[in-house]
């Protein structure tokens, strides 16, 4: 075997030796026989050539060097029609590019292991049932594929007891993500921490990238405060120097040495939360959360990840956890495991991370997926009969080789390759285009807060990629080099454009791929109208308040060292300053911004309300004052909230339209009361008066309906967190952003600026998932339909090549050059007609699946669909129009003279 | 097998390999020259020939073609195979 590759290894670089050498030998063997025989000798061998040719090819690897030949030859045939090519290579780009993109994404989300030692064996613990022995819970809720509402957190106390009691794990990993105040040399931000055990790196069988991980060793009370900062954060603040390590920074106003970077591919436990830092659990209500309390066992806010004993099965180690947890219910005073439905264990697989992005984003992820894979299929349709017609023209040059006997399986092969060679060029450029799209749709899906996944284009993209190109190549060159090398010989020698005319199987086959791409494209049309007929629908709602001119930003005092009265000091401060910079009309703050996704529930009582003893439940806000004026919301009784509104002042509030039409008949609310909370023995402090009624305007979502919400004082509220400041400026809101900075430096150099940004931005980041939806599926909905334009233009162009001369004859015998023309746009007009009939209808029944997706419109919305049509057959039309025309132009005397 | 056994007494080049295959069958065994070359190359890229250049008797350029290791266990290999082979259908034959 050995033997043989060598030989012929070394026979590949002596091409021209090789060719001498069976000359010689055959002919020595020739002489020698003419001598002994004479004249027959040579008739008795056979053909020489042949026998050369067999030797030749034992001693070549000639597969593939007949591979090379026909990737040249397919590379001067493309080169030839650069036309083609173009049209050819650019869909399947864009195609090609765009599955990349969408599968690099789908693997980050869904596919990817965590980059950790044996991910297999990871299991996320988490808990189900009604009573757990505790009363303070922060943390996720959701459900497990078969629909158990599941719980993450667990109290600090029972993770130590499940690692001291339950081996059936070699480790189990805890962890808690909160946010910080980073101070670093000049400049301050907000960063995300991740708070870990100390067998965090090591259990996850994570090394750090430089300098090390944190070790049990750092997390034990008293131990010097240490952090491991993400390739990230290392990236973006601290400039990839190796030097960072060992730096000391200030979290939340302590000093805290950085001992290790981690590596680029581990983005945390969650995929697409990736925090900046990780800092040892034993900081765990110092830095960061200062609720989370390690030696309160009533408040749940640890994750659990757990790595499985080898040999150990998953019901063994449930079984451990949940003996613990019994335990613990049973120690407990309060709620016992008497009352039943106690907590008990879900063991989640793990390899994964904590899949709360999966569930989020699957769905988004299935469109974009049909829509990419639609799209590729239009673009081998289109290369399928732009082939189809390329080899009807090449039938005399395929002919000739056939019939001076090149094999039919060599030409197929020949033409294959073809095919290759530009699937992968197309490809080649696919990935080009794939890396910033995938990046686009990550940053655009995630809204307000980004995505962060690991979706760069590894080897398994790069997998993916040459699959699909392979697939493609296949399904757009097979048919097409099958047909082409049927040739009847005779006639495609004598003439290469005579021959059957009107059923000839290849427009028939041509035709039926125009409609079907005519098909697909409406299906993307008609999507691309939904969604965007749905952005419209979204962008177009009132929001209630004044959207332009408004700069947002956050800024949290309480992470630099602000509390109680300092805090609110800090804000009223900053609020006056702010106020103060040239260009800013009026100034306020409230909890959160409106349409954020935030939002705050509160259970009142109304006296006078009769259903449930006067019990409501109601959206509030808190805000500073002048908070309507700054916002543009109408005031419409009473007045705005403002400087008296204090602290020691009676609590008021302004109360919204809906508020005053559901718990007070629309009756004049100004100067009646409610109570915060529980109303049965009401307390003093709890009563609020109303001292102002507004419009409605819109609070959390855009498209939520606006619902009973009364805006509170934040000053005259046990305020712990952060605030978002509104400022109505006189110019484009961000040109003062530079001045908001540094007036914020000026009154304490610690309290970071955060998330500067327009209310218009704000709200367009919640419009994400549904510009995504517009932008993605309407580019390649239009691009599409082009695609379609340009097959029925080129199988349209080729008819009316082949009939000029029956065209002839009927222009000769009569026909008006109207009729003509006609006669071709008939023809294709029946094309988009049939690809109508099929792609509405497919429409109509897919676009029901997408119904959740829209907003303000039906899934069979006439509109989109209406259009989605209109706009096929007028795109058709021109492509239709252009080969009509050159038809009615034929001259009928050159084309009965071509005869 | 027989290209083998022709080449076990010592180099050959192609012209004689036929010729002796020829003389010792007693002209029964006519080799297809056509398919002479093929083999011979076969046998070469399998590594049970080996060849070099030399000169003929009769002053011309010729290939020869001599065994190698391989190519001789491979031939008493098949030799062995051909004679109980052989023997069988003689015994069958007789019977």
């Amino acid at each position: 075997m050995f033997t043989n590759l060598r030989l012929r290894w070394r026979a590949l670089w002596k091409r021209r030796q090789l060719e001498s050498d069976l000359e010689d030998e055959l002919a020595f063997h020739l002489a020698m026989r003419e001598q002994k025989k004479g004249e027959g000798a040579r008739r008795a061998f056979g053909n020489v050539e042949l026998v050369k040719e067999d030797l030749r090819d034992q001693w070549t690897f000639r597969a593939l060097e007949n591979f090379w030949r026909d990737l040249w030859y397919a590379a001067r045939m493309l080169r030839r029609s650069p036309g083609f090519t173009l049209v050819a290579i650019a869909s399947l780009a864009i195609g090609i590019g765009a599955n990349t993109a969408i599968f690099s994404v789908v693997d980050a989300i869904l596919l990817k292991s965590l980059p950790v030692r044996e991910p297999e064996e990871l299991r996320i613990v988490v808990w189900t049932g009604k009573n757990a022995p505790f009363d303070n819970y922060s943390g996720y809720n959701t459900e497990t594929s078969s629909g158990i509402p599941i719980h993450g957190s667990f109290p600090y106390a029972t993770y130590r007891q499940f690692v001291a009691n339950v081996p059936q794990f070699s480790d189990l990993i805890g962890f808690a993500p909160s946010r910080v105040t980073v101070v670093a040399g000049a400049e301050s931000h907000y960063a995300d921490a991740e708070l870990v055990t100390g067998n965090f790196f090591s259990g996850l069988g994570v090394t750090a990238l430089g300098g090390r991980t944190v070790t049990p060793g750092d997390d034990r009370a008293g131990a010097v405060p240490v952090a491991v900062v993400s390739y990230r954060y290392w990236e973006r603040h601290l400039g990839l120097e190796p030097e960072a390590v060992g730096r000391t920074i200030f979290i939340d106003g302590r000093p805290v040495t950085i001992i290790g970077i981690a590596p680029q591919a581990f983005l945390g436990i969650h995929p697409g939360a990736a925090p900046d830092l990780f800092l040892p659990m034993a900081l765990a209500g110092v830095l960061g959360v200062k609720w989370y309390d390690p030696h309160d066992a009533d408040k749940a806010w640890v994750q659990i990840v757990g790595r499985l004993r080898p040999g150990t099965s998953a019901q063994q180690a449930a079984a451990g956890l949940g003996a613990v947890m019994l335990w613990t219910s049973a120690a407990d005073p309060k709620k016992g495991a008497m009352r039943g439905n106690a907590w008990r264990p879900v063991l989640e697989d793990g390899a994964g991370g904590i899949q709360l992005l999966r569930d989020k984003a699957t769905p988004a992820l299935m469109v974009l997926s049909s829509v990419v894979a639609l799209v590729l299929l239009i673009a081998c349709t289109n290369l399928a009969n732009l082939l189809l017609a390329r080899g009807v023209a090449r039938r005399r040059e395929i002919a000739v080789r056939l019939s001076i006997g090149a094999g039919r399986w060599r030409l197929i092969r020949q033409l294959l390759t073809e095919s290759l060679l530009l699937a992968g060029l197309g490809a080649g450029l696919g990935l080009a285009l794939a890396a910033p799209l995938s990046k686009l749709i990550l940053n655009v899906a995630g809204g307000a807060e980004p995505i962060i996944v690991d979706a760069y284009l590894d080897w398994r993209a790069l997998l993916f990629t040459a699959a699909v190109a392979l697939v493609t190549a296949l399904l757009f060159g097979l048919a097409p080099a099958f047909r082409s090398t049927r040739v009847d010989l005779t006639p495609a020698l004598k003439d290469g454009s005579t021959g059957p005319l009107r059923g000839s199987p290849q427009l028939r086959v041509s035709r039926l791929l125009i409609a079907g791409q005519v098909a697909l494209s409406t299906l993307l049309l008609a999507g691309a109208g939904l969604f965007v007929r749905t952005l419209v629908n979204l962008s177009s709602i009132d929001p209630g308040f004044q959207a332009r001119q408004l700069l947002i930003f956050n800024v949290d005092g309480s992470r630099s060292g602000y509390e109680g009265d300092k805090l609110l000091e800090l804000y009223e401060r900053i609020r006056e300053k702010v106020a103060a910079i040239p260009g800013v009309r009026a100034a306020t703050l409230s909890a959160v911004a409106l349409i954020s996704g935030w939002e705050s529930d509160s259970g009142i009582t109304v006296p006078g309300y009769p259903a449930k003893n006067g019990r409501a439940d109601v959206q509030t806000m808190l805000v500073g004052s002048h908070f309507l004026a700054t916002l543009g919301i109408p005031l419409m009784m009473g007045r705005d909230l403002g400087e008296q509104d204090r602290t020691k002042a009676p609590r008021v509030a302004i109360v919204n339209e809906t508020f005053v039409h559901n718990y007070f008949a629309g009756q004049n609310p100004v100067g009646r009361i409610f109570y915060l909370g529980d109303g049965e023995n009401p307390r003093p402090e709890s009563q609020v008066e109303i001292v102002g009624l507004c419009k409605d305007a819109k609070y959390d979502w855009l498209k939520n309906d606006v619902r009973p919400t009364t805006y509170l004082s934040y000053l005259q509220s046990h305020l712990a967190g952060g605030m978002t400041f509104e400022l109505r400026t006189a110019m484009p809101p961000m040109a003062i952003a530079g001045a908001v900075q540094r007036a914020v430096a000026e009154i304490d150099r610690n309290v970071p600026v955060a998330e500067m940004r327009t209310q218009e931005e704000q709200i367009r980041m919640t419009l994400g998932t549904e510009r995504m939806f517009a932008g993605v599926v309407g580019s390649f909905g239009v691009i599409a339909a082009l695609l379609a334009a340009i097959g029925l233009y080129g199988v349209m162009a080729y008819a009316v090549t082949r009939r000029t001369n029956e065209i002839g004859i009927r222009l000769a015998l009569g026909a008006g050059r109207g009729d003509v023309q006609w006669m071709v746009l008939r023809e294709s007009l029946w094309m988009v007609a049939a690809g109508l009939g099929v792609g509405i209808p497919a429409a109509l029944a897919l676009t029901k699946l997408i119904e959740q997706a829209l907003y303000g419109i039906k899934a069979n919305d006439p509109a989109s669909f209406v259009a989605a049509g209109a706009l096929m057959i007028v795109v058709a039309a021109i492509a239709a129009w252009i080969p009509a025309r050159r038809a009615a132009r034929v001259d009928p005397m050159r084309a009965l003279r071509c005869e | 097998m027989l290209v083998l056994k022709a080449l076990a007494r010592g180099p050959l080049h192609g012209y004689d390999v036929a010729e002796y295959i020829l003389a010792w069958s007693g002209d029964v065994l006519k080799v297809e020259e056509g398919a002479l070359y093929p083999a011979l190359h076969r046998l070469e890229l399998r590594g049970l020939l080996a060849s070099e250049w030399g000169v003929s008797a009769n002053n011309r350029r010729a290939k020869y073609y001599r065994l190698t290791a391989a190519g001789r266990k491979q031939l008493a290999a098949e030799s062995s195979e051909w004679a109980r082979l052989s023997g069988a259908i003689a015994r069958v034959m007789e019977a």
